[in-house]
């Protein structure tokens, strides 16, 4: 139970600071940091695929109502969320995946950790302007966006996992 | 009939993210920026004090600078009354007042509060809304008079407007003194750049030329775009010229809306011609 707290606490932290901190960082047209991807990503691995969707699906929707895109981040939310349990398999191997707990860089490891993030983020940074760009005449401008992004996206959603680590093992302490 | 249940257990989730995700992709593909525009705007009446709060955090960082344009346009406007002093003596019945009736635009100012450039289409968000009198298809200017974009979409308290850096942005712009017109856009590459297209073979440019906006029926005539960074010649028929904004938009925290008064007069005659 002290788990849903933490998540649902996680869940708003993530979508607020993506609607008045990442939504207006305007440092450059190729710089536009998913950071809210980190509320899917480190779901417990042993949450059924179909919750994890779900979530994904609800995920997208609020942070498209703040942000004003019609379906955008609904769209690459999905996405990701539908290949998360094979990000999972492909990044640490199918047996640990098997043993469940919380995806952070704690329990797989840094450097499984960053594996799996890098890849999640791709996938979802690829489908995300993959979709904003709607045209292959502009190939390498969404290339370089998706790169660009991803790369400012990742050291920010290892903070984020060391903030829901934190407040996690802090909820454990009280239980 | 046990098959068929075995048969949909594997394959249901599959089949609910695709159903999702067509869902998710039709609503973004009939979306207009309008759709966008009326979805922040609503989203607005319930974060847009939040916005604003933080908005208002942001200003205090820049208010030195701010301060400092606000006297050098005051300055100006004295300048400017000055003259206008010079050609009305104050003595007399004879002094001329302009007709507030009379006036072809009316300005009003705003605070941004919301704005983004790193999107294809972008949006700014102020606060001022159908209360204050703002409505769609006003012009948003600096107060240094260069140009921001055009109101799209307005709540009780608040107003969407599209950016110039929007690639849905059309309107037409001039080679300062001279009378060679193109139609401006945003090709997405630069958030400081924006696209002179279609200018005439005859035109003569030079960089640094002063591009202005021109013969809008949302624009005052001669709103500052930017100037000329650099052009090459399409298909030996056109310019098209690389055009460096005046004010980067990533800086405006205040703007001033404009209306102009024979818009809806002008909109209507121009359709009708086109029928």
């Amino acid at each position: 139970m002290h788990r849903t707290l933490g998540y649902t606490i996680f869940f708003l932290v993530m979508v607020l600071l993506q609607a008045f901190l990442f939504n207006n960082l305007n440092m450059s047209v190729y710089i536009y940091p998913l950071v809210y991807t980190a509320f899917v990503m480190l779901l417990p691995i042993q949450l059924p695929h179909v919750v994890v969707l779900l979530l994904g699906l609800l995920t997208g929707i609020a942070v498209d109502v703040v942000s004003g895109t019609a379906g955008l981040h609904t769209i690459a939310s999905l996405f990701s969320a539908f290949c998360r349990p094979l990000m999972l398999r492909l990044s640490i191997g199918k047996e640990e995946a098997n043993e469940g707990g919380i995806p952070n860089a704690g329990r797989l490891g840094t450097g499984a950790f960053l594996r799996y993030c890098s890849v999640f983020i791709l996938i979802h940074s690829i489908a995300f302007f993959s979709f904003e760009a709607l045209s292959w005449s502009y190939f390498h401008l969404t290339l370089l966006r998706i790169l660009s992004s991803a790369a400012i996206t990742i050291p920010l959603v290892y903070f984020a996992q060391m903030l829901l680590m934190a407040g996690q093992s802090q909820n454990v302490r009280k239980a | 009939m046990n098959r068929l249940f075995l048969f949909i257990k594997t394959i249901y989730l599959p089949l609910l993210f695709i159903i999702l995700e067509v869902v998710a992709i039709n609503y973004y593909a009939n979306s207009s920026s309008y759709t966008r525009a009326k979805i922040l705007g609503s989203t607005n009446a319930v974060m847009g004090s939040f916005y604003k709060t933080f908005a208002d955090i942001k200003g205090y960082f820049g208010l030195r600078k701010e301060n400092r344009a606000l006297v050098d346009e005051l300055t100006a406007l004295h300048n400017e009354f000055e003259r206008y002093k010079a050609v009305n003596p104050p003595s007399g019945d004879t002094l001329r007042m302009p007709d507030s009736e009379a006036a072809k635009y009316f300005y009003t100012s705003a605070n941004v509060i919301n704005n983004t450039i790193m999107l294809r289409e972008n949006f700014l968000t102020i606060d001022k809304g159908l209360y204050d009198g703002i409505e769609a298809n006003m012009a948003v200017i600096t107060p240094e008079g260069s140009i921001v974009g055009i109101v799209q979409a307005c709540s009780e308290k608040y107003s969407v407007c599209m950016s110039i850096l929007n690639e849905k942005f059309r309107t037409a712009g001039r080679i300062k003194g001279s009378d060679h017109f193109g139609s401006i856009y945003w090709n997405g590459e630069r958030e400081d750049m924006v696209q002179l297209t279609e200018v005439s073979k005859y035109a003569e440019i030079a960089v640094g030329d002063t591009i202005v906006t021109d013969h809008s029926s949302i624009f005052p005539s001669e709103v500052l775009i930017g100037t000329v960074k650099s052009w090459e010649m399409v298909a030996d028929s056109y310019f098209d010229i690389e055009v460096e904004l005046a004010t980067p938009l990533t800086s405006a925290n205040r703007v001033l809306l404009v209306r102009y008064a024979d818009q809806l007069e002008r909109m209507m005659l121009e359709t009708e011609g086109i029928k």
